[in-house]
């Protein structure tokens, strides 16, 4: 039976009067490549912030690797690797002294994390732009840099916060490749997206969210098997398809605009 | 920027309007003054008065198109060079753009009223006269735009828009430092020195265009030629570095921030300070180069330095402005006393100038009191290393007693701990994004100021109470004692409330980080 590596009990975060996230049971094994999808405002980044330290719960347990994260935080943060809404990025840093500085907070030595920074901005292709400052990058180089700064450490889980939104297609496809070989070695990944195709070409697993619960959760198949479209032929649906119709789909019956 | 329809739209042409009959009235009121300046220059037997107003036309010429960029009307000239024209004309309006700023038509009716003057006093020299200002109106206007040209590549990189500000810093400084100088030199009867000075600029005048446009003017004809070359030698400079600029333009280099880019890439390992573990060498690290670049925040620090300067070496008027520069001790207090009021500008909003980066600190496999340990290591060496410093020459320049100076030592450190203690806790609870590209981003929060006002004051109030008890009760070792205590006190409380802290911000997690990423920075 495969390892549990990252579990969630009634999780729960509010703002205010606002419930956020509600009640969220997760469950994530080694290996998996979990993709948590859920229309604008569900809750995707305030549950991945909580998973990652960026925000407490207002209550609930969030366990990785068996432990409790809040009691564990120093060691646990140390093994996974994330990159959050906003890339919290020091922009002042130039790329190659930012994913250097990266590296050192996580106890890398110094020739170490001099070797994996040269690496790194090569394989992401920045490293012409190596020398400035990152406030200077475009949007998609500082996600590049997010991106590397989530790896530098050798993490065994990455949490991606939307990782394709705004990388060129290059970028992407070397993006996708560096994510299945991070599987194919041991690594488990959660990552969210509103790219429906790159989620259904590589997710193994998936979790929707809408209005901060959990309504669908499983592999892509389980999900297949439970939803039911009306008038549908018998090819497998799309997760397009089944995503739609699990958050309540397209409003077709309201007119589009009609000043536009 | 475009002006869209807004509805302070009339306001604002009221405002532009009364700004351009204030802009005429005055123009018209101070080129009397150039009149009669003329006038008396000619008859009064004081020529180089003429020189002089000259000088003034160039230098306002020169500068205030800069200073006054901002406020003058009419459309960039950007704008225009969108069409498509060719690049004489495309230069010519170039050119007459520079000549319709409102300070550029000042100075154009200043001469005009020289020239009016001239014509009066010496109709002989009033076609010479005409031709010449002429050529210096061309000059000016080429020069300006040369000048301009280079001001906009500059402000259009990061690291330029900074160093203006910086520069403006110390321009801002200038008018203070003449204040104390001139006070100096007032007391002392001295300003009768500035004689030689001027006297050894008078060449310097000879070939600078203000000077060869008089002397051309007022020599006689044998000796017209060599200045009228020098005036056509610097028109033709100008006009060449004018055409290569406007050439550039032209052809549409952009004004981007231009890096090299390097052929091989090399990283630089990081520091590792001795004696301190790694990441927090790295945590050091960061904040020292962050601290390079705000360059606001260092002339902050420089300020006590150059105060310094003037209360140790300036002599009279200086050194009564501050009571405590009569013993030797007082300077090294004194010294101590302004470098710690500059501390909160760095200590009470730590966050700050992490912006977005805040984040970051959380996603480190660190605990957080490593964090703002590190941070306070980095901004307090600081304080401490210009101290000390600063502190070994006023001791080798003022022959302190030693135990003043482990007294005033030890007090100085208690309270800058203090100071960051403190400091921490307004951290946390009043985060304030500062910008650094922004003049007028303040440092700290407000509540942050006035809390280091009141803490500043009460440490201010303790070490009175401390100075006159050990001299009315004659207690001479008291102010040493309770500087120690100090120490100790200091160095509880700053434990303290560094758990405070920690404890605040993983309460109040997403508020920090809400403000320090906002987009829009509240003043
Ligand atoms: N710091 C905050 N303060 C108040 N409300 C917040 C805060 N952060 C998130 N929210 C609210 O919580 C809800 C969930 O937001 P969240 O950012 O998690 O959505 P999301 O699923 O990531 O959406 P998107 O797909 O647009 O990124 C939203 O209604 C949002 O307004
Ligand atoms: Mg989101």
């Amino acid at each position: 039976m495969a390892e549990t590596v990252l579990e969630t009990q009634a999780l729960r975060r509010t703002f205010g009067r606002l419930v956020a996230v509600d009640n969220l049971h997760l469950s994530v094994e080694r290996q998996q490549f979990f993709g948590f999808l859920g229309p604008n405002g569900a809750g995707k980044s305030t549950t991945i912030k909580m998973l990652t330290g960026l925000l407490r719960p207002t209550n609930g347990e969030i366990r990785i690797f068996g432990k409790d994260f809040e009691k564990n935080s120093v060691e646990l943060k140390r093994r996974i690797g994330v990159v959050p809404e906003g890339l919290a990025l020091f922009e002042r840093l130039t790329g190659a002294q930012l994913l250097n500085f990266v590296g050192r907070m996580y106890g890398l030595d110094r020739a170490t994390a001099v070797r994996r920074t040269t690496e790194l901005l090569e394989f992401m292709d920045l490293a012409g732009s190596a020398d400035k400052l990152v406030a200077d990058y475009s949007h998609g180089m500082k996600k590049k840099t997010a991106l590397a700064a989530a790896v530098i450490h050798g993490p065994e889980i990455l949490f991606l916060d939307e990782p394709f939104e705004g990388v060129d297609a290059i970028a992407a496809t070397t993006l996708k490749r560096l994510l299945q070989r991070f599987i194919s070695h041991g690594g488990t990944i959660f990552l969210t997206s509103h790219v429906l195709e790159v989620v259904e070409r590589l997710c193994t697993h998936i979790g929707i969210i809408q209005n901060g619960r959990l309504v669908a959760s499983g592999s892509l198949d389980e999900l297949r098997s439970g939803v039911r479209v009306a008038g549908h032929d018998q090819s497998p649906l799309t997760l397009e398809e089944i995503f739609l119709q699990v958050v309540g789909g397209v409003k077709e019956d309201v007119e589009v605009l009609s000043w536009l | 920027m475009n002006s869209f329809r807004r509805p302070g739209r009339e306001v604002e042409v009221i405002v532009q309007v009364l700004g351009t009959v204030l802009m005429g009235g005055f123009a018209l009121l101070t080129s009397t003054g150039f009149f009669f300046g003329a006038t008396a220059a000619l008859n009064q037997g004081i020529p180089w008065l003429m020189n002089v107003l000259l000088w003034v036309v160039f230098v306002i010429w020169q500068f205030g198109p800069v200073l006054f960029e901002g406020y003058s009307p009419g459309l960039s000239f950007r704008e225009v060079a969108r069409y498509p024209i060719r690049f004489p004309v495309y230069s010519f309006l170039n050119c007459l753009y520079g000549l319709s700023d409102p300070v550029a038509i000042t100075c154009v009716v200043w001469l005009f009223a020289m020239w009016l003057a001239i014509m009066m006093q010496k109709p002989a020299w009033a076609p010479l006269a005409a031709v010449l200002f002429l050529i210096f109106i061309v000059l000016n206007v080429l020069c300006n735009r040369v000048i301009i040209g280079l001001l906009e590549r500059f402000q259009s990189t990061r690291r330029g828009r900074e160093m203006m500000i910086v520069i403006f810093l110390i321009l801002m400084l200038i008018p203070q430092l003449f204040q104390f100088v001139g006070r100096d030199l007032e007391r002392a009867g001295k300003l009768g020195r500035l004689k030689p000075i001027l006297t050894a600029l008078l060449p310097v005048n000879r070939v600078s265009p203000p000077g060869a446009t008089f002397e051309t003017l007022t020599l006689s004809a044998s000796e017209k030629l060599m200045p009228l070359a020098i005036l056509l030698a610097y028109t033709a400079i100008a006009l060449l570095l004018f055409l290569r600029q406007s050439r550039k333009v032209y052809q549409g280099e952009i004004y981007a921030e231009g890096y090299a880019a390097r052929r091989e890439l090399k990283v630089d390992p990081g520091w590792s300070l001795p004696g301190i573990d790694l990441t927090i060498s790295a945590i050091v690290e960061k904040e020292m180069r962050y601290l390079r670049q705000n360059l606001r925040m260092l002339v902050a620090l420089a300020y006590p330095a150059i105060i310094l300067i003037f209360i140790v070496f300036g002599r009279g008027g200086a050194r009564q402005m501050f009571p405590l520069a009569h013993s030797a001790s007082g300077v090294l207090c004194g010294f101590g006393a302004i470098m710690l009021l500059g501390v909160p500008n760095m200590a009470y909003n730590i966050f700050g100038f992490d912006n977005e980066g805040f984040g970051r600190w959380l996603l480190a496999p660190l605990p957080l009191r490593k964090v703002i340990f590190g941070k306070n290591l980095a901004h307090a060496s600081i304080f401490a290393g210009m101290y000390l410093l600063v502190g070994m020459i006023v001791c080798a320049a003022l022959k302190v007693a030693w135990v003043s100076v482990i007294t005033i030592t030890i007090a100085f450190f208690a309270i800058l701990v203090l100071q960051f203690a403190v400091g921490n806790v307004c951290s946390a609870q009043w985060p304030k994004k500062v910008e650094l590209t922004r003049m007028n981003s303040r440092f700290v929060s407000t509540a942050g100021v006035y809390t280091s006002l009141l803490v500043s004051l009460v440490i201010g109030v303790i070490c009175a109470l401390v100075m006159a008890a050990s001299k009315f009760l004659e207690l001479d070792a008291l102010p040493l004692l309770a500087s120690v205590i100090g120490a100790a006190i200091a160095l509880l409380v700053y434990h303290l409330l560094l758990n405070r802290t920690v404890h605040h911000v993983y309460e109040h997690l997403e508020n920090i980080e809400r403000i320090l990423s906002s987009l829009t920075t509240t003043a």
